[in-house]
């Protein structure tokens, strides 16, 4: 679908297959990665093959921005923040409590403003993905950057 | 001006019959035209037993490339990239992939039903050269089977590129047309959730 640049929205809704589109999303990105979601989950963002697909994109040069909701579970992922966040090219926010984004029960990642996964509910796990909608992805980056600002540094346990 | 009897005459002796001024091992009809048309219709038929051999041993690749190409042609790599819709888009696969080997159990059972008569050709081919008619005429027997039978499997093999567009496009029309309808719905429900955040 990314070699078509297919405008179509498809289905991703479990575990696996979600996987299976992140790790596309991430290894594909060229320019920015932006993640919104509840606390980097440590069941997806803990797997050997996205961290190293995200290791080799900061080696690229991408630029990730991760918002969570709550404190990321992730260990992998903390330690490779932990790292990277010197020189501003991996950076993590968690929302501030009462602001909106807290409280959203949507997930989203957003790849160079065109390519995005969407889970609307995480309650009822309905995700779909996209890798070519500007429009859509736009939207979903000024909401994302809208909801930045109101989100500060977390203290991260790196071990 | 020759006549047509001479000029079939002039054929005939040069395929089926030696040529008496030559000279012959055993006077049986021996002789350089008979050797060059053996030559050319042996070189032939071997040429055409081997093409027969590769039509039947590249379907599996056939089928893996021509699918491939099928997918590119429809656009249809969301579709087997949608959770919704890869069952059932490959089943439409699965069902293809059946066809085709049916198609390539036709083929084998030609294969096999062929070499029997390889070697009724080859004996018929044989006898003619111990009769001493000609050899350029036991060769053509040899190249008469092979012939026969690639045209049957060349048959065969057009099949499958019609049997994947039929199957297989007919499915992913559809599913296409339900993926636009979704598309269009997502967008929607995907603009309020981030308007509403």
């Amino acid at each position: 679908m990314f070699d078509e640049n297919s405008d179509a929205v498809v289905s991703n809704s479990s575990t696996a297959h979600a996987q299976v589109v992140i790790e596309t999303l991430i290894s594909r990105a060229k320019d920015t990665l932006q993640f919104f979601c509840e606390c980097l989950k440590s069941e997806i963002y803990d797997e050997t093959v996205i961290v190293q697909k995200l290791s080799e994109a900061l080696k690229k040069g991408v630029k990730v921005q991760v918002l969570c909701q709550n404190s990321p579970v992730a260990k992998s992922l903390n330690r490779l923040i932990s790292r990277k966040s010197q020189n501003n090219q991996f950076e993590l926010r968690v929302c501030d409590p009462g602001s909106p984004g807290q409280s959203a029960p949507i997930n989203f990642i957003v790849m160079d403003g065109k390519a995005f996964r969407f889970e609307g509910d995480r309650n009822k796990h309905t995700a779909v993905a996209c890798a070519n909608n500007s429009e859509l992805a736009s939207t979903m980056t000024a909401k994302f950057k809208e909801l930045w600002q109101r989100a500060s540094v977390p203290q991260l346990n790196a071990c | 001006m020759m006549t047509g009897t001479e000029i079939w005459e002039m054929v005939s002796s040069f395929f089926f019959q030696g040529i008496d001024w030559l000279p012959a091992p055993r006077n049986t009809g021996f002789g350089a035209s008979s050797f060059i048309s053996f030559s050319v219709a042996f070189n032939v038929a071997i040429a055409k037993w081997e093409q027969l051999r590769k039509t039947l041993s590249d379907a599996d690749a056939q089928f893996s490339e021509l699918f491939e190409k099928e997918v590119k042609r429809h656009r249809s790599g969301a579709i087997f990239a949608d959770e919704e819709f890869q069952k059932e888009a490959n089943e439409a696969r699965g069902v293809c992939d059946d066809r085709v080997r049916e198609i390539k159990e036709k083929n084998k059972a030609l294969w096999q039903r062929a070499r029997p008569w390889a070697w009724v050709g080859a004996l018929i081919g044989a006898a003619f050269l111990f009769f001493g008619w000609s050899m350029g005429a036991s060769a053509i027997f040899l190249y008469l089977v092979p012939a026969l039978l690639w045209k049957k499997t060349s048959e065969c093999k057009k099949q499958i590129p019609k049997e994947i567009e039929n199957t297989f496009a007919t499915t992913i029309a559809l599913l296409k047309k339900r993926q636009e309808t979704k598309t269009e719905e997502k967008e929607k429900e995907i603009s309020k959730a981030l308007k509403d955040l």
